[in-house]
């Protein structure tokens, strides 16, 4: 049995109002911080003030004094504490009693009757330290002289080295001409609205119960467990939602998704027998959790006189979080610069080394914006050498194509869009009757438009993965899908709902998805944005087939017949009936009753296989070349997702991954005082989200080519949900490089930049 | 290669900013000072011991000012009495103490709160709703933690990204910069009381059927500043509409159908 197939009733076709909209717009859908429980008390955090050394003295005894102040934790405490001194959050330490390896570290929590007093006793605990020298920089972090963060190990986190052919011989063949540049992407954070947040209560028999907003409940579980002592089962992680997680709610590095303070909470909830809540300040975000790693690219290309590169070589340095690596260093990202292009010969090696900067982990398609910033940009430059278009740029070079097995691996890639996402925006924006090449002799004065275009291949949302769920008849006939994966807003929820009820032929109110309950679903993993399309999608494709099967055995059982005689409506009539004789017939209701028909999937991964999705994006800016104020006025972007499922979901997913993208290319950056190694930039004022006002006019398409099995049981989707910030960020600094003949090497290109790249600054 | 150190750092070096904590502790005893002068000292329970140990006081108390005093402790507490007899002073002693005056019978009680609190009436929704909070609460943790109304969401707690924007007679506020010791006579309104599940506003219904909501986090303060902008400005414009939400933050992004959803709202 597999999957119908088009027309659709409702993949690709509902359009109807979101699910928990009433519910999200009115402020009652409740998110992480809107967890309270009776006698609650209230967690607060004193975070390190230095990048790197020990703590001196700590004298909490002012703190422990104040009315209302019930507990009070050190790292002395910590490292004094038999049982304390032995967990491990991932390879934090529950507190760093042994040195502090960046500014912003978790040092003491406070639990108290009431949020502010439990902040004024953070502020009253008196810390003094030994500061020691400390590294920041990527390309310093592993470096033979390099303060060891870890030490005695090595600053080393992770290398990588990707060879393919011989790029130093092709690289002086005659006609053939190099190009290299250096380029550094920024630290970045999430900037969620929604800070993390958890009400943590633990009950005398040790049953742990964790109110929260995470796209990683099941792992939160497990973390806390294994932190606690006790077994995952008797940990109930409550999640409806990650409040807008963009990664920031799904790992906390090192594998693990817990954060330290959340063990402390439960620790206390139980010695105090009491729930414990906090909610953390947005500048404790920027702080305590997750960024997007800072990497320096160094990139030759030696091309010839059409503009095919013969051969690319790239140095990446990243850093990684003081503890654990992080998939978006540069040993994460280097792969990015061979997915798009078949280049003859390349070698690419990645150096990440551990700094003391802020922890790093996941953010929307965490390995891939800024490499494809950097090769594009790269050969956006190599194109402007030339003289030619950017098109025909990308035209004289091997774009993967349907059918290619990937050059390295030899992996079958399951479905290629790359060209045709090309061929769309290139159609939708007019690109080759827009562009006209930098004129240097003409005076760069007043606003001056420009365009640029970009491609980019990435691995997130494209590949399966192995994972088990289910789905459950009620007795009414309606369903109840079994997995547990939080919503984490983009429209995860009502995608998943569409795949059941188009699969089992229900209206879509007859499905039901109450996940992110560690009690009531499978796990099949964290609810990661694009890539739970194929991990969850899938899986529940496979257990509605499952379901139907057991429901025709019954059926035919009920008819007096044989289930290959029988027809299983699929039009929401919710009734399966005798071929031959449709008045005979039973109601899914009739199938309802005991033993529950409960469908199973469990997705194989095809070996040797692996999947990408393509986007395309044309950008058009106004550049002010007296202040060096850069307007996107026009993004067109284009992306390869198999299929269309939640119509509106893919559309505003393309738009607000554009916005986010516009952030990152143009003013976001978390980076922190050279000097002494604090952070500057603590608030939304500080690293700004694009605003309502910086929203271009943004015209959107899709490539839809539907994946089949075993590849896929989702209908053929592929996970579309972060590869949307990742074209326009090139696309944006080769339109900036197309309306004033300056190249920005250091994301975010800032007006300073601009102006001190046009000599005016 | 830079490599960096510093020395002899501690922690007093390093507080170079005024967090918004201590700008607001800081602000908060003037306002506590300020409402009392203004209130005529009618506004604040104190208690002279330092115990965070909670004991109700009940009183029955009639008339303006009575005093009654208990066989053994002394305590003094100036406590904010709802109803319709106003304000009353009483020095209490004991644990319970009725005392009957002349004319009229108010009951309430209330809780020896720490130093710096005070028993407020906040009119939310249209409803009096009597809590006491510590002066340093801002309006928001009030909203949220003291009467459950968490449609008021706190994102950034420093007055940047808008979401907890609640109504003040009718201006839209940001209510995590905002003590609550200090709205005490306004007319609050919430998310809550501009529209529910089950009863959305019309700018909540238009941004919802043009898909205008996503993780919801922002949500909430966008519609409390749509819906005073839109009652100042029926017909505005999609420029309008943009400087009208440019205190707003969405970090999903999703501007586009947020823009397309207020500029179809029907009055």
């Amino acid at each position: 049995m597999s999957l119908q197939g088009p027309p659709y009733r409702l993949v690709g076709q509902w359009a109807g109002v979101r699910l928990e909209a009433p519910a999200r717009i009115s402020g009652q859908f409740k998110l992480g911080a809107d967890w309270n429980l009776p006698n609650q008390a209230y967690l607060k955090v004193k975070l390190s003030t230095i990048p790197s050394g020990t703590i001196a003295s700590m004298d909490a005894s002012a703190a422990r004094a104040m009315p209302g102040v019930l507990a009070v934790v050190t790292p002395s405490d910590v490292q004094n504490n038999a049982a304390w001194s032995k967990i491990k959050v991932g390879t934090y330490p529950l507190l760093p009693y042994d040195r502090i390896r960046h500014a912003g570290e978790v040092i003491a929590a406070v639990v108290a009757e009431d949020p502010y007093v439990a902040e004024e006793a953070c502020q009253a605990i008196n810390v003094t330290y030994n500061p020691s020298p400390f590294v920041l920089a990527p390309e310093d972090a592993i470096a033979s002289s390099a303060p060891l963060v870890n030490p005695p190990a090595s600053n080393e986190s992770a290398t990588v080295t990707y060879k393919f052919g011989d790029a130093a011989t092709a690289m002086t063949q005659p006609g053939i001409t190099q190009l290299s540049s250096r380029y550094e992407s920024a630290l970045i954070q999430h900037n969620n609205i929604m800070p993390h947040a958890f009400t943590i209560s633990v009950d005398t028999t040790g049953r742990v119960e964790m109110y929260t907003a995470t796209q990683a409940s099941k792992t939160h579980a497990s973390d806390l467990a294994t932190a606690l002592g006790v077994s995952a089962s008797r940990v109930r992680v409550y999640s409806l939602s990650s409040d807008g997680g963009f990664g920031d709610k799904g790992d906390a590095g090192g594998g693990y998704t817990a954060f330290p303070p959340e063990i402390l909470a439960a620790i206390l909830s139980q010695q105090l027998g009491r729930p414990v809540h906090h909610r953390w300040t947005h500048e404790e975000n920027l702080l305590v959790s997750l960024h997007r790693s800072k990497v320096v690219f160094y990139i030759t290309t030696g091309y010839n006189s059409s503009g095919t590169v013969m051969a690319l070589t790239a140095q990446g340095y990243g850093t990684g979080s003081p503890y654990t690596s992080s998939s978006s260093n540069a040993s994460g990202a280097l792969n990015n610069f061979i997915w798009t292009y078949k280049f003859p010969n390349f070698t690419l090696n990645g150096n990440d080394g551990h700094a003391n900067t802020y922890r790093q982990g996941p953010m929307r398609n965490p390995a891939s914006p800024h490499p494809a910033w950097a090769l594009s940009s790269h050969l956006d430059m190599v194109a402007a050498a030339l003289g030619i278009n950017p098109v025909t740029m990308m035209q004289a070079n091997n774009m993967y194509t349907q059918g290619d097995k990937d050059q390295l691996t030899g992996y079958r890639i399951i479905s290629i869009g790359q060209p045709d996402c090309l061929n769309r925006v290139l159609t939708l924006s007019g690109f080759m009757s827009k562009w006209k090449a930098f004129n240097k002799s003409t005076p760069l004065t007043g606003v001056v438009h420009g365009i640029g275009i970009a491609n980019h291949a990435t691995g997130n949302g494209g590949t399966a993965a192995a994972e088990t769920g289910a789905i459950m008849m009620a007795a009414d006939g309606s369903f109840n899908i079994l997995i547990d994966n939080n919503s984490v807003g983009g429209g995860g929820r009502e995608r998943n709902i569409i795949i059941a009820a188009e699969a089992l032929g229900l209206p879509l109110g007859m499905v039901t998805m109450d996940n992110g309950d560690t009690d009531c679903g499978i796990d099949t993993g964290n609810t990661v944005g694009s890539g739970a399309t194929k991990h969850v999608g899938d899986v529940i494709g496979l257990a509605c087939l499952d379901a139907k099967s057991q429901m025709l055995a019954r059926a035919a059982t009920l008819l007096n017949t044989t289930t290959d005689k029988l027809t299983y409506a699929l039009d929401g009539t919710m009734q399966i009936y005798v071929t031959a004789t449709p008045t005979q017939s039973v109601t899914f209701a009739q199938l309802g009753g005991y033993p529950r028909i409960v469908g199973r999937g469990t997705m194989t991964l095809p070996p040797s296989t692996t999947g990408r999705v393509y986007n395309s994006a044309v950008s058009e800016v106004d550049v002010d070349t007296d202040t060096g104020l850069v307007t996107v006025t026009d993004v067109y972007q284009v992306e390869d997702i198999g299929q269309k499922i939640f119509n509106s979901g893919c559309d505003t997913q393309m738009k607000s991954g554009i916005l986010m993208a516009l952030g990152m290319a143009l003013q976001e950056e978390q980076w922190p005082d050279v000097p002494t190694g604090m952070q500057l930039m603590t608030s939304h004022l500080d690293i700004k989200n694009p605003l309502v006002t910086q929203m271009p006019n943004m015209v959107v398409d899709f490539i839809q080519n539907p994946e089949l099995p075993p590849d896929s049981y989702n209908f053929g989707a592929k996970g579309m949900g972060e590869p949307p910030i990742n074209p326009s960020v090139p696309a944006t600094a080769n339109a900036i490089y197309n309306a004033v003949g300056a190249r920005i090497y250091n994301l975010p290109m800032t007006c300073d930049k601009i102006l001190k790249a046009l000599g005016k600054a | 290669m830079t490599i960096m150190t510093t020395e002899g750092q501690d922690e007093s070096k390093n507080a170079s900013k005024v967090s918004r904590r201590n700008f607001v502790i800081g602000v908060g005893a003037g306002v506590v000072v300020a409402a009392i002068a203004g209130a005529g000292a009618e506004s604040l329970l104190t208690k002279s011991t330092s115990s965070t140990t909670t004991s109700t006081v009940t009183s029955t108390v009639a008339g303006p000012t009575t005093t009654v005093t208990g066989p053994t402790t002394t305590k003094t507490s100036t406590a904010t009495v709802t109803g319709p007899a106003s304000t009353v002073t009483s020095t209490v002693a004991g644990p319970t103490t009725t005392v009957t005056g002349p004319t009229t019978t108010v009951t309430s009680t209330s809780t020896v709160l720490p130093p710096s609190s005070s028993i407020i009436t906040l009119n939310v929704n249209g409803v009096n709703r009597t809590t006491n909070v510590d002066n340093r609460w801002s309006l928001a943790d009030t909203l949220r933690y003291k009467f459950n109304l968490i449609g008021t969401k706190v994102g950034c707690d420093r007055g940047e990204d808008g979401a907890c924007a609640v109504l003040v007679d009718g201006i839209p506020m940001l209510s995590c910069m905002m003590l609550a010791v200090e709205y005490q006579g306004h007319s609050i309104t919430t998310i809550e009381g501009i529209g529910t599940p089950g009863n959305l506003s019309n700018v909540q219904t238009s941004l919802i059927n043009n898909d205008g909501v996503q993780c919801g986090g922002c949500m909430p303060g966008i519609v409390v500043v749509a819906t005073a902008f839109h009652k100042a400005n029926p017909s505005a414009t999609d420029a309008q509409w943009r400087a009208a939400l440019a205190g707003n933050l969405c970090r999903c992004g999703n501007w586009a159908n947020i823009l397309q959803g207020l500029e179809a709202v029907k009055s």
